[in-house]
């Protein structure tokens, strides 16, 4: 039996101009070059046909151009379909989706990654993951009021208790492929805000979804982070940080 | 004008709001004013970031003339997988 080693390849999310691209993507090269970067490109069609890079995809999908994320249910499914066919062809067995304002912080990123789901036993990891029925979790709560969404996973599930709602962080989110293209097959009939989506299909579909540990303090999309914190933030313990706006725009902090 | 009632709210519950403890562990979670009306429990502007869970607490004695309702929080979910290798 041939044993080959884990290749990881890193979707990345972005709607910035060309230019910020190219400098988000070798800043993500520079720190591992062994992985592949698949642009997800959310932005204006004419900056897609402009991006410099060997793996991009356009993400063709009003579901993901949401201004009040929670409130208008954003999706990633349009993201997951986007890539899958990528990742198939470039036959790798881990993806890490990062959203553009998630920046790494250490040296073979991956390697960790890998070391976290491996020994979490995991099929998916990720940040602020919750156990959520049966909470007030707002978007629960939101979600819960049209049956249609608890019905959704009693149709999907394989598991026994088809009540169980996680949710997760959509960015810093690490995949084993096989979890990563089930997810992306899924047409809901409903539109489900991807913080819900994402861990509660792939736990339902019998996947095992386990949490990072210590680094979502890292990762809280509430308190924005600054380049000149970086260091602070590595002795830490952070492998990457989320979320620092505008970082790939600042030509000046990338020689 | 939005952060500033926000801003507004955050300093009356951080005053007036009651502390919510987790009933598990004790850990204190955050503040909130908790409203009955209409027979419904309302958990205004909690503060802790987390999404909590009422429970019934436990009781030292038998009483079948009150009972409390305390809150826990939500858990990293830990459930084996399914799916074939």
């Amino acid at each position: 039996m041939t044993i080959h080693a884990p290749t990881v390849a890193t979707v990345l999310l972005t709607h910035e101009p060309p230019a910020a691209v190219t400098r988000m993507v070798a800043h993500w090269l520079d720190h591992d070059p062994q992985q592949e970067i698949i642009v997800a490109y959310g932005g204006p069609e004419d900056h897609y046909s402009k991006l410099q890079v060997e793996h991009a995809v356009y993400v063709n999908d009003p579901e993901l151009r949401t201004r009040d994320h929670p409130r208008e249910r954003q999706s990633y499914l349009g993201v997951f379909a986007a890539a899958a066919p990528f990742l198939e062809k470039l036959g790798v067995s881990h993806v890490h989706l990062a959203e553009y304002d998630e920046i790494p912080l250490v040296p073979c990123l991956n390697a960790r990654l890998l070391e976290v789901l491996s020994r979490e036993n995991a099929d998916v990891a990720g940040h602020r993951l919750n156990q959520v029925e049966g909470t007030g979790h707002p978007h629960l709560t939101y979600h819960r009021h049209d049956p249609a969404f608890m019905d959704y996973w009693d149709s999907i599930s394989v598991r026994d208790d088809r009540r169980v709602v996680l949710s997760m962080l959509g960015c810093g989110s690490f995949w084993k492929v096989e979890a990563f293209l089930a997810v992306a097959k899924l047409r809901p009939p409903i539109r489900i805000y991807l913080e819900l989506m994402l861990p509660t299909a792939a736990h339902h579909l019998g996947f095992r979804v386990r949490p990072f540990p210590d680094q979502d303090r890292f990762m809280a999309p509430e308190v924005p982070k600054r380049p000149e914190e970086f260091e602070a933030f590595r002795r830490q313990g952070a492998l990457r940080i989320h979320p620092v706006k505008g970082y790939w725009s600042q030509a000046d902090l990338h020689p | 004008m939005r952060a500033l009632l926000r801003k507004l709210g955050n300093l009356y519950i951080g005053l007036l709001g009651s502390r919510i403890r987790d009933e598990e562990t004790g850990e204190l979670l955050g503040r909130a004013l908790i409203i009955v009306w209409r027979g419904r429990v309302h958990v205004v502007g909690f503060d802790g970031g987390v999404a909590l869970k009422p429970v019934f607490c436990s009781q030292d004695k038998i009483r079948y003339w009150r009972q409390s309702v305390g809150f826990t929080r939500a858990t990293a979910p830990d459930f084996p997988r399914l799916s074939p290798e």
